[in-house]
């Protein structure tokens, strides 16, 4: 069986830079601060303050209608828990993440493989591949929601040619749901096939003739060399577009506006309709530091995989 | 095994190819534009209804500006017939020296309701007027983010007693103030197909047990007997004030005997008389007119603005179509109004021209010319005109529901928090109306979310 071993980036970097610093003069260590201090208080006011401000603001009745900043402490949290939909859509989160990114994460690496492989007119095939992702989801979910109409929809048109029925997607729960998957992992899907594309491209041949002379077959050089050496990448991509499932309502805003009833109501979407739709500022930052944490959840866990992932190789 | 690499040649050549995709990717055919769901459609072209039913592609007009010596504003108005809109502007420029830059708004209700609660709640400056509706009258009057028109109305001795008081009362003013003076009605009439009614040899219904009857007989094949839009997008939520008003409740009163008992009649039309189609809860204003005008309903409770765009291609609706007024329901026989009108925003630094754009437009002559798409004007006293009757054909319809008296129509219960009122009420009815609850939970939910907004807002 063939192993392989990678250097941990993290420990072949770490020296060579702070001996950097210790050689760097106090004035010239002034500069290089001085020179980064403007992106850093930059990143700062547009990246921490914004957090810290809604944190703050989840403490608070805020809303610019009511004209109302008045601290209630852990009450928008509360009401935010006790919410008959909190339940529905945590469940639809946590179900449209695990599915779509599983989902995702499979044919990705199908199709990082297949693009992976000499064929005519391949740069032209990789290029298309990319086009659902290029688009914007406000416009695929509204597409979508055509497609899926009952009378009218490109979908409906081809199952009743079949079958002679005209199923109704968006109002059946389990239909709409399974809709709202479909149309997010076929817009994603291509990216991260790209992304695994590069992956696979760093993987040396030669460890793949080896397997050959070794007699390992095409899926045995697939679960013992691609997969393993792919393994990092697929954990931390899975954590990334974990992170934006989480964070993503734009294809459910478009499709299903959380509908039937609150069956597709992502959590993001209900911050979303607090905020923008009635103007709840504070209740609807409950709603996102509840958010934050989940995704805080799914970041520590994914870093925990990496590591090991990393720690096996 | 060969790995192929990934060169810059290659890179630049797949980069090259994608740019190329997404270039023709963003030449294919546009989608069609969902239309206006809290009250009438977006602006609607010639339109032909071909035997097969095909969605018609609404263009969205392009925005334009006039230059005036005497400064500039900026008008955000929906993406509505630009033609009429353009001689509006036009004889604006023309009498006041007033440049107007015409702002296209976002054609989806809630995509424009939040493109100007963004604009509005961070204080922007670029918008002087805007095309306002009932809620936002409210809500954004709540706020402080509208001017209070009381000083325009008297500098421009505008006589509001020209329009339906409701209008004025109940949907454009909040706590004693005007924030919009209203241009064009909307009021929910009952269309009708006269060719399938003479067909089925039926009449107008006067009740609902008689609607129901109709509508079974009107129903045939790939025809329902009546138009029900059930998304909820603001869709559903006007459904169930009509419905529920006329059995003597209310959307933000659920909780009452006729509530039920209309939410009920309202299922039943699709899920038990099966004289609506079962897709009704995905159904919103947009594909209902595209059914309509592709023969698939006989009947539709809806604005009385769809009935000028229907008519907008005269070959194909004339003698065709026509309304009648809602039929009597447990409790009375009312109808829900309401209207567009022109609201200032507060933080316009150029208030005084914003109030010459209201004043102009309130004038009965330069109304006509805006309502050309078919809209009703607000002015009553334009209704009679019979020019305004050719370019409004509901016209007739809602001057025979002045005649019937004020109590004929009704405001929806429009207060500062009546989005959160009608988002609870459709998230829980529309769980009801695809099967997820019974009616008692679903009125119950929505009421444990109804009442505390009460509660905050009117100490009721």
């Amino acid at each position: 069986m063939l192993k392989t071993k990678a250097a941990s980036p993290v420990s072949s970097r770490v020296a060579p830079r702070t001996s950097i610093l210790r050689r760097l003069s106090t004035r010239r260590l002034v500069l290089a601060y001085a020179l980064v201090a403007p992106v850093v208080l930059w990143r700062l006011a547009t990246s921490i303050y914004p957090f810290v401000y809604t944190a703050y603001l989840s403490f608070h009745d805020n809303s610019p209608v009511r004209h109302t900043f008045k601290f209630i402490g852990l009450t928008n949290y509360v009401n935010a828990l006790n919410d008959p939909i909190t339940p529905t859509s945590l469940e639809f989160t946590a179900f449209f993440t695990t599915v779509s990114v599983g989902m995702q994460i499979v044919l990705a690496v199908a199709i990082a493989l297949l693009l992976n492989r000499s064929f005519p007119l391949r740069g032209l095939v990789r290029a298309v591949n990319l086009l659902p992702w290029a688009m914007s989801a406000i416009v695929i979910g509204t597409a979508a929601r055509w497609m899926f109409d009952v009378d009218y929809g490109l979908v409906n048109d081809i199952i009743w040619r079949f079958t002679g029925q005209r199923p109704l997607w968006l109002v059946d729960v389990s239909s709409a749901r399974f809709a709202v998957v479909l149309v997010d992992v076929w817009k994603n899907t291509a990216f991260l096939g790209v992304i695994f594309l590069s992956g696979l491209q760093g993987i040396s041949a030669e460890l793949y003739e080896a397997a050959k002379i070794d007699g390992a077959d095409r899926l045995r050089s697939f679960w013992y060399i691609t997969l393993p050496l792919l393994l990092p990448l697929i954990i931390s991509m899975g954590i990334f577009i974990s992170i934006a499932r989480v964070l993503s309502f734009e294809v459910v805003y478009a499709l299903t506006g959380g509908g039937p009833g609150t069956a597709t109501a992502l959590f993001s979407y209900l911050a979303y309709l607090q905020a923008f739709r009635v103007l709840n500022f504070g209740y609807a930052s409950a709603i996102s530091m509840i958010l934050f944490a989940i995704v805080l959840f799914v970041g520590l866990t994914g870093f925990f995989l990496l590591r090991r992932a990393w720690a096996k190789l | 095994m060969k790995t192929p690499k990934l060169s810059r040649r290659s890179f630049l050549k797949t980069s090259a190819l994608t740019m190329a995709g997404v270039a023709l990717a963003s030449c294919a055919a546009p989608v069609p534009p969902a239309a206006a769901p809290t009250t009438a459609p977006a602006a609607t072209a010639e339109q032909k209804a071909e035997s097969k039913p095909t969605p018609t592609v609404i263009p969205t007009p392009a925005g334009f500006s006039t230059t005036g010596d005497k400064g500039n504003i900026d008008v955000v108005y929906w993406a509505d017939s630009n033609q009429s809109f353009k001689t509006v502007v036009d004889k604006f420029t023309e009498e006041t020296g007033i440049g107007v830059t015409y702002e296209v708004a976002p054609a989806g209700y809630l995509t424009w309701q939040q493109f100007m609660t963004t604009r509005l709640a961070s204080g922007d400056t670029t918008t002087d007027a805007f095309h306002c509706d009932d809620f936002q009258a409210a809500i954004y009057g709540q706020a402080g983010w509208l001017e209070p028109l009381e000083p325009t109305i008297q500098k421009y001795s505008i006589d509001l007693a020209d329009w339906p008081q409701t209008l004025i009362k109940d949907v454009s003013s909040w706590k004693g103030k005007l924030y919009r003076l209203p241009w064009g009605n909307d009021t929910e009439i009952f269309f009708y197909r006269t060719d399938y009614f003479k067909e089925a040899g039926v009449e107008p219904p006067k009740t609902w047990e008689e609607l129901v009857e109709v509508a079974k007989k009107l129903t045939k094949d790939d025809r329902y007997g009546i138009a029900l839009s059930g998304s909820k997008t603001g869709e559903l939520g006007n459904e169930i004030q009509h419905w529920t008003n006329q059995a003597g409740g209310a959307i933000n009163r659920l909780d009452d005997p006729g509530s039920k008992e209309a939410i009920v009649f309202y299922k039943e039309l699709f899920s038990k008389h099966k004289v609506a189609p079962a897709s009704v809860p995905q159904e919103d204003y947009s594909t209902v007119f595209q059914g309509w005008l592709g023969d698939k309903y006989a009947m539709w409770w809806c604005w009385d603005g769809f009935f000028g765009a229907m008519r907008t291609n005269k070959d194909f609706w004339k003698s065709q179509v026509s309304a009648f007024l809602p039929p009597m329901g447990p409790k009375n026989a009312q109808t829900v109004t309401g209207c567009w009108g022109w609201a200032i925003s507060a933080y316009s630094e150029k208030k005084e021209l914003a109030e010459q754009w209201v004043g102009f437009t309130a004038r009965p002559e330069i109304m006509k010319l805006q309502i050309l798409r078919g809209r009703v004007p607000a002015r009553m006293s334009l209704w009679s005109d019979p020019e305004v009757q050719d370019q409004a054909p509901s016209a007739p319809f809602l001057e025979a529901l002045a005649k019937a008296g004020p109590d004929s129509v009704k405001a929806r219960p429009v207060t500062p928090s009546i989005q959160e009122i009608y988002d609870a009420a459709e998230q829980n009815i529309h769980s009801y109306l695809t099967d997820q609850v019974n009616v008692e939970t679903a009125i119950d939910n929505a009421m444990k979310k109804i009442k505390p907004i009460l509660d905050r807002d009117m100490g009721s």
